[in-house]
């Protein structure tokens, strides 16, 4: 604010200085308009992500495995047309939440809906292990 | 005056405008979608339970005496006791993860006093017609031990180990029950010929 009011006590002396002034408090202006920028993205990023889902009703899911082990997933539920050619990324979680197996990235292809969609595990965990699940698509 | 006003307006369009476009560069990052969704879930178990494809007992007393198809299983202790011989083929697929395997036979005839009967895992095979005098090998250490009841109660014993291990492809000849305790006194188990059979409840990850 002080610089802009500079500027224009420098354009009301002398004319020919204004334009240039007027420049130059931009140019500050914009800087601490920058400066400001990370606490405007956290909050509108975060709005603007959250909304834009191909899915919001959730998923559904079931295993397969061998020797107690969880060698595939089958994600259900995936609503379709809006979730085809997005990226889909499966997480498989202990009790405590930590991740202990996970499944791709997979292209959700266009199917019928709802849609499902297989991926292979690696690491593939104990299924006794497995206590809940995290399903991301990106895209499309 | 004039000057002045001009001055702020150009300010002011200039402001105006920046926001418009930062607005504009705001909008292009909410084109990419991103679904999250997460929830409890845990891995559904399998179980299944078989009845023994042989069981016997045997008697220190009749040394060349066959139980075979006897409706019950004889469990004394004592100089001259009697074991009962039981072999289920475990119903879990192979390499299954067990999380349980339990043993359970049927008390017909309950001892007069409560007794300890353990479980010990046969080492060589055996047939049906089996006697005390060709008896097949038997553990000295068991797996698993259970106290008796009333008559008409049933027994358990958890045999999670020893199933996981038959699963994963060790010798399967089946398990002895025993009264190792002292004084002499007799309990009576149905037999797979009997009204309430013995059971392997088996529940696991395939």
């Amino acid at each position: 604010m002080k610089t802009i009011l500079l500027a224009w006590r420098w354009a009301t002396a002398k004319h020919a200085v204004a334009p240039l002034a007027a420049v130059v408090a931009l140019g500050w202006s914009a800087v601490a308009f920058a400066a400001g920028f990370p606490l405007a993205v956290s909050t509108i990023g975060a709005g603007s992500a959250a909304v834009a889902q191909c899915d919001p009703d959730g998923f559904t899911i079931s295993y397969t495995t061998s020797a107690g082990n969880v060698t595939q997933a089958t994600v259900g539920g995936i609503k379709e047309p809006t979730c085809a050619g997005g990226s889909l990324q499966l997480a498989l979680t202990d009790s405590t939440g930590a991740s202990i197996g996970g499944g791709g990235p997979a292209t959700v292809p266009a199917m019928a809906d709802p849609g499902t969609l297989t991926v292979a595990l690696s690491p593939r965990p104990y299924a006794g292990a497995v206590a809940g699940y995290r399903v991301v698509i990106m895209g499309p | 005056m004039r000057r002045r006003a001009i001055t702020l307006a150009f300010l002011a369009a200039l402001a105006a405008g920046s926001t418009r476009a930062f607005a504009a560069s705001l909008g292009s990052l909410s084109t990419a979608a991103l679904t999250s969704f997460a929830a409890a879930s845990t891995v559904p178990t399998s179980s299944c339970s078989s009845n023994p494809t042989q069981d016997t007992w045997i008697d220190a007393a009749h040394t060349a005496t066959s139980h075979a198809t006897s409706t019950t299983l004889q469990v004394a202790s004592g100089n001259k006791p009697t074991y009962a011989l039981v072999q289920h083929t475990p119903c879990a697929v192979a390499n299954a993860r067990i999380v349980s395997a339990t043993l359970q036979l049927h008390l017909g005839t309950a001892p007069s006093s409560p007794r300890t009967y353990v479980v010990l895992p046969i080492t060589t095979s055996w047939g049906e017609t089996v006697t005390w005098k060709t008896a097949p090998t038997i553990s000295a250490v068991q797996s698993a031990s259970a106290v008796t009841g009333a008559n008409g109660s049933w027994l358990s014993w958890s045999l999670t180990g020893d199933v996981q291990s038959i699963v994963n492809g060790a010798a399967n000849n089946g398990w002895a029950i025993e009264d190792n305790g002292s004084g002499i006194f007799t309990g009576t188990l149905d037999s797979r010929e009997g009204s309430n059979p013995p059971v392997l409840a088996i529940t696991y990850y395939p």
